[in-house]
């Protein structure tokens, strides 16, 4: 039953990957890659996130942004496409929306007068916070490891003689 | 081979790089990119260019194979950098098939033009897959059908007005600001006259199409290239950008005092 929870998530990553494609206006051959990148990463965070697995939200997202940067460079080198244009669109699904709101919310809270709650704010202030910073790094190392550390974006021939 | 290559005007040469690179600056290409590509294209005629890249500024140097300097030009765009992906992707597939077969600079100039001038999605379809997107986040936050369905409404409110303005050429976090501001405000209307009972969910996923995903990792591929200028300002822009949507949501939580 879960499991089919965890699909209809990666199917809803998947149409708002598709939907933010379609706003950076990616070329349309690549949508269907946008589409197939962005529910793999759906599936890669919300398969780790199930009780039998158990894994922190921090982590999940990063293995996902970081499947979501792999197949994005294979399929991108594949039709020749950036990788960037496959990656972006699809890791939006994982920015931490509602974590933010909440770092929001408390930090408002936070601007009144001190009473015997304020510290039980700032704990999950703190909380929210941490937790937005720590999601947004994952996302982005996730997408940028396969580019930056790997090299594995196509980039020309005789790409070491161009590189100054 | 040298008689060959005369053929190609590096004034004109110049003039269409700088062109290709502001084009590259101004759709979100990262500048490890825009480099490559302003490399690839005048290796392809021969000649060797010192670029300058920032995110609003080019300025390019060809030098001959002699080492004789040829063309210095710069060229600025005030505005900031937008998104669009289409045009990077085809101004890198051009690149690369000039490395195969030179073409006149020409030819090229008209092929440019012509990426430049293509039209981006019609806007209803933006409108529609935007909003959808937006209802779709609320389902992966938790929502019901109802949230998904004010946060349709609310997306599609609030970035039919970031089009609007965004044609009135208005300080872009100012857009930001106002969009958001609209769609927490749907968002609330629909809240008072009862479709919900709690907006939470809605109201964080319905300003998500604002959040500036394509600065904020450019600027970490910036970063981690070496680009440390450029990825810090494409850094502070996004984080502004998040700012104005954070202000947006506050402005309207306070006004109509929602409690969480």
């Amino acid at each position: 039953m879960e499991i089919w929870d965890v699909f209809f998530k990666g199917f809803w990553c998947s149409l708002a990957a598709l939907g933010f494609g379609i706003l950076f206006n990616a070329p349309k051959k690549s949508l269907w890659m946008i589409l197939l990148v962005g529910f793999l990463g759906g599936l890669v965070k919300f398969g780790l996130l199930l009780p039998e697995v158990g894994a922190s939200i921090v982590f999940s997202t990063f293995l996902a942004s970081l499947t979501i940067g792999f197949t994005g460079v294979i399929l991108g080198n594949w039709r020749r496409f950036i990788p960037m244009m496959i990656t972006i669109p699809s890791v939006i699904p994982l920015v931490p929306g509602v974590f933010a709101y909440k770092a929001m919310l408390g930090l408002m809270e936070l601007s009144r007068t001190p009473d015997e709650d304020y510290s039980q704010i700032v704990n999950q202030t703190i909380y929210n916070g941490t937790m937005t910073l720590f999601i947004l790094l994952a996302i982005t190392l996730g997408v940028t490891i396969p580019l930056v550390i790997f090299r594995l974006e196509y980039t020309g021939k005789a790409k070491s003689a161009r590189r100054g | 081979m040298e008689s060959e290559r005369s053929q190609y005007d590096p004034v004109l040469l110049g003039k269409l790089l700088l062109n290709i690179g502001m084009t590259l600056l101004h759709s979100g290409a990262p500048t490890r990119r825009v480099s490559l590509i302003l490399n690839r294209v005048s290796a392809a005629y021969g000649y060797r260019i010192y670029a300058d890249l920032s995110t609003r500024h080019l300025s390019v140097s060809i030098r001959e194979r002699e080492g004789a300097n040829v063309f210095s030009g710069g060229r600025s765009k005030p505005s900031l950098p937008g998104v669009n992906f289409r045009a990077v992707s085809e101004i890198s597939s051009l690149s690369l098939e000039l490395e195969n077969n030179q073409k006149p600079l020409l030819e090229v100039r008209d092929e440019l033009l012509q990426i430049q001038s293509r039209a981006h999605f019609p806007r209803w379809m933006v409108l529609l897959a935007v909003s959808l997107a937006g209802s779709a986040f609320c389902y992966t936050f938790g929502g019901g059908i109802r949230e998904m369905g004010i946060t349709f409404l609310a997306t599609f409110c609030g970035l039919f007005l970031k089009q609007q303005l965004g044609k009135q050429e208005m300080n872009t976090y100012v857009i930001t600001y106002l969009s958001t501001l609209v769609s927490a405000l749907t968002i609330v209307f629909c809240w008072k006259i009862g479709v919900v009972d709690q907006p939470g969910q809605a109201f964080a996923t319905s300003v998500l199409y604002l959040v500036p995903g394509v600065p904020l990792i450019i600027a970490f591929v910036d970063l981690l290239d070496g680009f440390i200028l450029n990825g810090i300002d494409r850094g502070v822009n996004a984080l502004i950008h998040a700012f104005g949507i954070a202000a947006g949501l506050a402005s309207v939580l306070y006004l109509f005092n929602v409690q969480f």
